[in-house]
């Protein structure tokens, strides 16, 4: 419970002032996903499923690699602001709202990294 | 001045049930954010994947007999038609994004389109594989 007024708590947070930068991120990155997800789904998705040795064959062509990498990257930071919305917008718990909007970055980032860390190792493989 | 409500109010989806009508533009959006969240899960999977590749081993056994499994392929084929979802209807948002397909009757037949796009995509995609 806050005795803080409806309006002072209202003034000074109107109309956008932040959140542009995300909206507007957010809607870069799906744009730069339209052609990386045709390119993963034709040279990457192909490869899932397949023996050890047809995947490091298929991983070890320069340009399978660097669609993967690119995708990685980008599918990472679009996912960071997408959850990052859906955590505002359905989360309330003081505790786990605080550790969807601050840690799930660091989730998400690990992830990328590892991929494309294993991206170099069958790259160099 | 209006009643004070410091800070407690209803959270979405409350809306739903008696006070709510359904409709195309708000089965779609849903179905965004649903796809969109799906998506953390089916990248999580390809991750793994692609790190047990480059591990090798029991590692890559274990997610090769995964993904293979029925419950694995039954992943991979929803993750498919959502990734499909979301791709079709998020071109649909950065239209709206410019400013065009706001008029009731065109959004609600974009929004078809995403749908039942969606299940063609997948069907396309799985046959060209």
């Amino acid at each position: 419970m806050s005795y803080i007024t409806d309006r002072k708590r209202a003034q000074g947070h109107g109309s956008a002032k932040t959140g542009t930068e995300h909206f507007i991120a957010q809607r870069m990155s799906a744009v730069a996903l339209i052609p990386l997800i045709i390119l993963f789904i034709c040279y990457v998705a192909p490869l899932i499923g397949e023996p050890l040795d047809v995947v490091k064959a298929g991983f070890s062509n320069f340009w399978v690699s660097l669609i993967a990498a690119a995708t990685t990257i980008t599918v990472g930071l679009h996912l960071v602001q997408g959850l990052q919305v859906v955590v505002e917008d359905y989360i309330n718990h003081k505790f786990l709202r605080a550790f969807g909007l601050t840690k799930v970055k660091y989730g998400v980032g690990f992830l990328v990294l590892a991929t494309l860390w294993a991206l170099i190792v069958l790259a160099l493989g | 001045m209006s009643a004070p409500n410091n800070g407690n109010r209803p959270t979405s989806p409350f809306m739903f049930g008696s006070l709510y009508r359904w409709q195309i533009s708000s089965v779609t959006s849903m179905m965004h954010r649903v796809t969109g969240v799906a998506m953390f899960f089916s990248f999580l999977m390809l991750v793994l994947w692609v790190t047990s590749a480059a591990a090798g081993g029991a590692y890559f056994d274990c997610m090769q007999w995964l993904l293979t499994s029925w419950l694995g392929k039954l992943a991979l084929l929803l993750s498919l038609w959502g990734l499909c979802f979301h791709f079709l209807n998020g071109i649909r948002h950065l239209i709206w994004d410019i400013g065009m397909g706001f008029d009731l009757d065109v959004a609600a037949k974009t929004g078809m389109g995403a749908l039942i796009g969606s299940v063609v995509l997948t069907i396309i995609i799985l046959i060209c594989l």
